[in-house]
């Protein structure tokens, strides 16, 4: 496994200046295929088989944002999608949030009620390149994991791994908007390793692709929170944040009790080797 | 009398110099999705019938980066000076071939540094070409300004608001 840890961990801090100096970008595209570029230094490819019917996976978070806005509502009240958006443009110019014209913040929302139209190219977009991650985390280290720690303790450290593998481009301001923040890296490996059991859920389920296409969801949809909450303060109101990764608890609770039960009736590969297809469960 | 004038070819050229750095993320990308999917998948050779998609996808990238530079005019610019403001752009609804008289239009400077621009319409690293705000001001209009613009010149016209930025640009140049 060093190999796969030092690829997958390595080149993203190698990516690290140039993020810092250009920007993160498409760079962020790169950084998503390190981990899958260590499991080919690591000499442990496999061929996860490619099926449209997982991509319904995709659709999969939505549950997620739900359940992260009504965790929320139970504290604050939702204040509709001009403070949000009017807060990001704020962040992204380094500007007051009343200084931002009205006239853009009703062009953004236009262009949000819009969005729907591009679902199908966000799912192979954001499908495709949370593959690079999803073949590393879920395709071959959790299955490795598993077989010392089980499938729901894997999934909790591959979790916490998995988000502190952001750490190059959380700390410069990505989801927490605030560069070099440090609070951002332990606050996005709990998130981590609270959405990772049901992550594994979805690849027991519906195989690496079907995990990517999960994952490409909440990368998709996670902004959708911002329409009713600005993420002021951004640990707590945030996707990524504390309401986020609550947000996730009844999910992963279902998820730990589907994949206990998918092993008492034998429907999980029991020695947790990555199998060469990933057919449902 | 203070003229500043743009070209299509000047738009492209300082685009690209500006994108440069950016284009080696997706350059970088190409290879190393490539390298994942082949070994991946076994694929050791591109079917002869990949490449005209290859093609296709350059071309789409290119027009994304460059279409919308092509539509703008071959020169655009505006002059002020000698009791005149001329305002000849054409392009992101800011109007071409509009003369107008000096004392016709009511004339206030904003200091750049003072300022921050919103638009609707053509950003990028050099200018600003549009529906153009200017915060906290409030102040609204069509126009353009460049990145290296001192001051903004905002020209409320009969017909319509003004607001224009160039290199050298300043209160004392509509005088001269």
């Amino acid at each position: 496994m060093i190999k796969f840890f030092l690829v997958a961990f390595g080149l993203p801090w190698l990516l690290f200046p140039v993020m810092y100096l250009w920007g993160v970008g498409a760079w962020a595209l790169v950084m998503m295929f390190t981990p899958a570029l260590g499991v080919i230094a690591q000499g442990e490819v496999y061929r996860p088989e490619l099926r449209l019917r997982d991509f319904a996976a995709f659709f999969y978070p939505l549950v997620w944002v739900a359940a992260s806005v009504a965790v929320t509502a139970l504290f604050v009240p939702p204040s509709g999608p001009e403070a949000g958006i009017r807060y990001l443009l704020a962040r992204m110019v380094n500007v007051p949030a009343e200084e931002v014209p009205r006239d853009f913040v009703d062009a953004i929302i236009t262009q949000n009620l819009l969005v729907p139209l591009l679902i199908p190219f966000a799912m192979l977009a954001n499908t495709f390149f949370a593959f690079g991650e999803e073949y590393g985390w879920r395709g071959y280290l959790t299955p490795k994991l598993a077989k010392r720690l089980g499938w729901v303790g894997a999934s909790l450290v591959v979790g916490a791994l998995w988000g502190l593998w952001h750490a190059p481009v959380l700390l410069l301001g990505h989801n927490f908007f605030e560069k070099f923040w440090w609070p951002s890296v332990p606050l996005f490996m709990l998130f981590c390793a609270a959405s990772s059991p049901v992550l594994t859920w979805a690849y027991l389920r519906h195989g690496v692709w079907g995990a990517a296409a999960f994952h490409g969801g909440i990368n998709a949809f996670a902004g959708a929170y911002f329409l009713l909450y600005p993420p002021e303060p951004t640990w707590l109101l945030n996707p990524a944040g504390v309401m986020g990764t609550a947000g996730w608890i009844p999910l992963t609770l279902y998820a730990i009790w589907d994949i206990r039960r998918m092993q008492n009736t034998g429907h999980i590969n029991a020695d947790a080797t990555p199998p060469t297809h990933h057919s449902s469960r | 009398m203070y003229e500043y004038w743009l070209s299509r070819w000047e738009i492209i050229t300082i685009d690209t110099r500006f994108y440069l750095p950016y284009l080696l993320a997706p350059l970088a990308l190409i290879p190393i999705v490539v390298y994942v999917v082949s070994r991946i998948y076994g694929i050791r050779k591109l079917p002869r019938r990949a490449f005209p998609w290859f093609i296709v996808a350059f071309v789409v990238v290119l027009l994304a980066m460059y279409g919308p530079d092509l539509t703008a005019p071959e020169r655009m610019g505006f002059a002020v000076g000698g009791g005149r403001l001329v305002v000849d752009v054409g392009w992101w609804g800011v109007p071409s071939g509009k003369v107008y008289n000096l004392s016709d239009c009511g004339l206030e400077w904003i200091n750049a540094s003072t300022t921050r621009i919103w638009r609707s319409g053509r950003g990028g690293p050099y200018v600003v070409i549009g529906k153009i705000t200017l915060m906290p001001q409030v102040v609204e209009g069509y126009g353009m300004v460049t990145r290296d613009a001192e001051w903004i010149l905002v020209a409320r016209c009969p017909d319509a608001t003004y607001i224009l930025g160039g290199p050298g640009l300043s209160p004392r140049v509509v005088h001269d």
